[in-house]
């Protein structure tokens, strides 16, 4: 297992190389030009003058092999340069803003998995019933909803009707709850249908029948073995969605003033802020490898075969 | 078949439940505290300090001695020298030499002032009861040591004309500084009430090396406002001066609370977190008319600033069908601004019928011309003028007149007016594309032209009209590209030079008349309507609120309820 880890995090190294190279070409390939951006941003009216200053300054007038390897040498000593609007490391910048957006991410993951596996099972116990059926219609609406509508629609009753929540900020455990439950209610639905359906199927299974004939209990069929089994594509959709949540929290970010990532690289990438933007794309890559490569070892822990191949 | 024995369901979702409730529990404790004391690597962030005070301003709040108020962006870099600031956000802590209020010119720092007869040298009186907010003096010696500090980057800050011409200041005695200047320039001590980049820091907002230029040690300035904690990307509080030289603000405190997205921040208005909402980017930009209408409706008060610049569509005379003076001219007379200002601006603002108000100053002027909505002179002009019409538009030597109308494809206002133009030159045979771009590919189009039709906007006050006419000369202006084919380009320009240079006002008033006088007359420009701040504040908490740029707000003359 332990060889399995180091190679895996061995991998990392060309993976990031690759993601340097992207990240690089495809911030430069962005249509406008960076000079004008910068100065539109900081509010400056550009003159040919200032264009040709900001330009040397920012060293874009140099070939662009030397200001790649000129990046990646710092980017290796996990210095990613300074912001070009805020005038700070980068490197801080988006650690600040990822402990948001982590806070974020990991407070709508408990309520993902808080919900949708009761919601999950009960639907299987239930399967087409009414409570199923219920639970089939919340789904449908659930994912239905997109966060920009839900956002407002959740300020609109808990912050404004109701008065029971703050409408944005950050600065306590409350303003973490309305942006949170919009962004998990997407997810909700996904998580609860899929948990029904592995819950159903594997139930049918032969070791299940075989479970019962060697007289092994209901209870230790469903605990050891059937939800066990059911959770494996439950955890793979999740360790990939997880990704998707800590880079897609954008809208949510923006619609509850949580000053995650997300507003960070919205105002980064409207600056042609190249040096965040660039930091952003290698963190975003370390994140989903990471997150992927512990998907795999819970998946690997909840089932033996897969301990096998390694 | 019985899938599930029941007892062990129950227990079982019994357990994932309390898992889940205890997981939800230990994260919100933790999300609680990071929250709450989130903090930036700001010298000036004290984690808990925030947190603290945060709370401390709710309770003040109800002693009405705070004012909350939400802005779009972060307080930046809080450095005089830099861009890195909104603009209102540097004039709360920092002076500058003179200050613009209520359209004109008044002492900031300087409590007077000399020019010679020549225009080239302005001595300056400053106020020898002035302190920083550290409590060290305003003397000519700090006033020289900032501008030779701003100066030492002048090709940065050369779309104000005042860096052109600025040669250095030169300390006269303790309380009295000399500019000088290398040619007379009218607009001088209009620049110098610019939130940037010129703005009096004290000796202690200096880093080692004195150089300003990346960064600062302290936000330390003698305006009337002091920082007093920030939460970056959050919010910032300021504490009032009581060193202040001028009106020491009623309100103990000034809480701007980060709210990127104004819907947000109307609901936030709404739900009492923040006492005022404003877009400086003027109605309809990031406030919609709605907005402004529902907040007015539920009890706020909800008010508009006097015009602050003029909102206008500039016509590209070097290309394509608006090369064509009769072109230019029709178009003019087929926009319809009572409609666009009803239904694009929520009939907030008024319409315009010259490119500058005749507020400002060298442009009051009833000989400029003005193209009234007419659509048949539009339809006679284009007749005249050989574009005939053929199904739905109309064409010349086969060719369709269609035009460009581009814009910045996020900007939901730009692409509503966008649409009614296109609506209103349909009706005299115009076919008008509408060009959505990214904000950057936007602005670069903008700057080599490749427009028909693009929505521009007068610089505003303290700007207008010194700093905007003097970018029409600059070629990475919109101004630029529009104006650059009619005949007169060169005296135009030559005009805008003589008129910034001018030391007798009559003179720059003919300048000034020159280049008004032409740009209606070629038909550059289609004036629409003039730019107004809308403000919308909590009455049982604020009065007294007003706004007269579109870059300062005058927040120590609000009282407090």
């Amino acid at each position: 297992m332990a060889k399995y880890v180091i190679k895996r995090l061995l991998i990392l190294i060309p993976i990031l190389f690759l993601v340097s190279i992207i990240a690089f070409g495809l911030v430069r390939m962005m249509p406008g030009n960076a000079e004008v951006a910068y100065l539109q941003a900081a509010g400056i009216p550009p003159t040919e003058e200032l264009i040709e200053t900001v330009r040397k300054d920012m060293g874009y007038d140099r070939p662009l092999p030397v200001q790649y390897f000129e990046w990646l040498g710092k980017a290796i000593r996990l210095d990613f340069g300074v912001s070009y609007a805020t005038k700070k490391a980068v490197g801080p910048e988006l650690m600040g803003a990822l402990r948001y957006t982590a806070q974020l991410a990991g407070f709508s993951s408990l309520i993902v998995l808080g919900v949708s596996i009761p919601m999950g099972i009960w639907s299987a116990v239930k399967a087409n019933k009414a409570p199923d059926n219920v639970n089939r219609v919340i789904a449908f609406v659930g994912s239905s909803m997109p966060s920009f509508w839900l956002g407002p629609l959740l300020v609109q009753l808990f912050a404004l009707a109701l008065g029971w929540l703050p409408v944005q900020g950050a600065t306590s455990f409350r303003h973490l709850i309305l942006p949170a439950i919009t962004m998990s209610v997407l997810y909700i639905a996904t998580y609860s249908r899929l948990l029904r359906n592995s819950l159903l199927e594997n139930m049918n299974k032969r070791f299940v029948t075989y479970s019962r004939a060697r007289g092994i209990s209901e209870n230790k069929i469903v605990t050891n073995h059937v939800l066990r089994n059911s959770m494996i594509p439950v955890v793979t959709t999740f360790g990939i969605n997880f990704g998707h949540m800590i880079a897609g929290s954008t809208i949510v970010e923006v619609l509850f003033s949580w000053p995650g990532l997300g507003r960070l690289i919205v105002g980064s990438i409207a600056a042609r802020d190249f040096p965040m933007i660039q930091g952003y794309i290698v963190l975003m890559a370390v994140i989903f490898i990471l997150v992927n490569l512990a998907t795999d070892l819970i998946t690997v822990a909840l089932d033996p075969r897969m301990r096998e191949a390694l | 078949m019985k899938l599930f024995k029941k007892s062990k369901i129950k227990h079982l979702m019994l357990g994932v439940s309390s898992a889940a409730i205890i997981g939800v529990t230990l994260a919100g404790c933790g999300g609680s505290g990071s929250g709450g004391s989130g903090t930036s690597d700001s010298a000036t962030t004290a984690a808990q300090a925030a947190s603290d005070t945060s709370s401390q301003n709710t309770d003040t709040a109800k002693d009405g001695k705070t004012l909350t108020v939400a802005i779009t962006e972060d307080v930046g870099t809080l450095n005089p020298h830099s861009y890195g600031s909104p603009m209102c956000v540097q004039s709360l802590i920092y002076e500058g030499m003179t200050r613009y209020m209520n359209d004109e010119v008044v002492g900031g720092i300087a409590e007077s002032w000399d020019i010679s007869d020549d225009g080239k040298e302005y001595i300056f009186h400053l106020d020898k009861d002035n302190v920083f907010s550290d409590g060290t003096p305003v003397n000519a010696e700090i006033v020289k040591k900032n501008f030779d500090a701003v100066l030492k980057y002048r090709e940065e800050h050369n779309w104000m004309e005042m860096f052109n011409v600025l040669d250095k200041v030169e300390i006269v005695d303790d309380y009295t500084v000399k500019f000088v200047l290398t040619a007379p320039y009218d607009g001088l001590l209009q620049e110098l009430s610019l939130a940037r980049p010129e703005r009096i820091g004290a000796e202690a907002m200096f880093p080692a090396d004195g150089d300003t230029k990346e960064k600062i040690a302290e936000p330390i300035g003698s305006g009337p406002w002091k920082l007093s904690d920030r939460v970056e990307g959050q919010y910032a509080v300021f504490e009032r001066n009581e060193k202040y030289h001028g009106t020491v603000p009623d309100f103990q405190y000034l809480k701007l609370i980060v709210i990127p997205d104004m819907n947000t921040a109307a609901n936030s208005l709404k739900a009492g977190e923040v006492d005022m909402i404003y877009d400086l980017a003027g109605h309809g930009t990031e406030m919609t008319g709605d907005t402004f209408n529902e907040l007015m409706g539920s009890g706020f008060a909800a008010e508009l600033s006097d015009p602050v610049s003029t909102n206008t569509i500039a016509l590209n005379s070097a290309d394509g069908p608006t090369k064509e003076l009769e072109v230019r001219q029709a178009i003019a007379h087929a926009v319809d601004k009572e409609s666009i200002a009803q239904n694009i601006y929520s009939g907030m603002v008024g319409t315009a019928d010259y490119l500058m108000s005749k507020d400002t100053t060298y442009c009051d002027f009833d000989d400029l011309t003005v193209y009234e909505h007419d659509e048949e002179k539009a339809k006679d002009i284009l007749d005249k003028a050989g574009w005939t019409m053929e199904g739905d538009y109309r064409k010349k030597n086969g060719e369709e007149l269609k035009i460009s109308f581009l814009y910045e494809g996020s900007n939901d206002a730009m692409k509503n007016l966008g649409q009614a133009l296109q609506a209103n030159l349909k009706k005299v045979g115009v076919n008008v594309e509408l060009v959505p771009e990214d904000s950057t590919v936007f602005y670069e189009s903008q700057e080599k032209g490749l427009f028909n039709l693009i929505q521009s906007e007068t610089w505003g006050m303290p700007f207008d009209p010194y700093s905007y006419f003097s970018s029409f000369r600059h070629p990475s202006h919109a101004d630029y590209a529009a104006q650059s084919g009619i005949s007169e380009k060169a005296e135009v320009d030559k005009a805008v030079s003589e008129m910034l240079n001018a030391t007798d006002p009559k003179v720059a008033e003919e300048k000034s008349h020159y280049v008004l006088k032409t740009l209606s007359d070629e038909s550059v420009y289609v004036p629409l309507v003039y730019t107004q701040v809308p403000y919308v504040y909590n009455a049982d908490v604020v009065s007294n609120v007003s706004f007269n740029t579109t870059v300062d707000v005058p927040f120590e003359e609000f009282k407090a309820k």
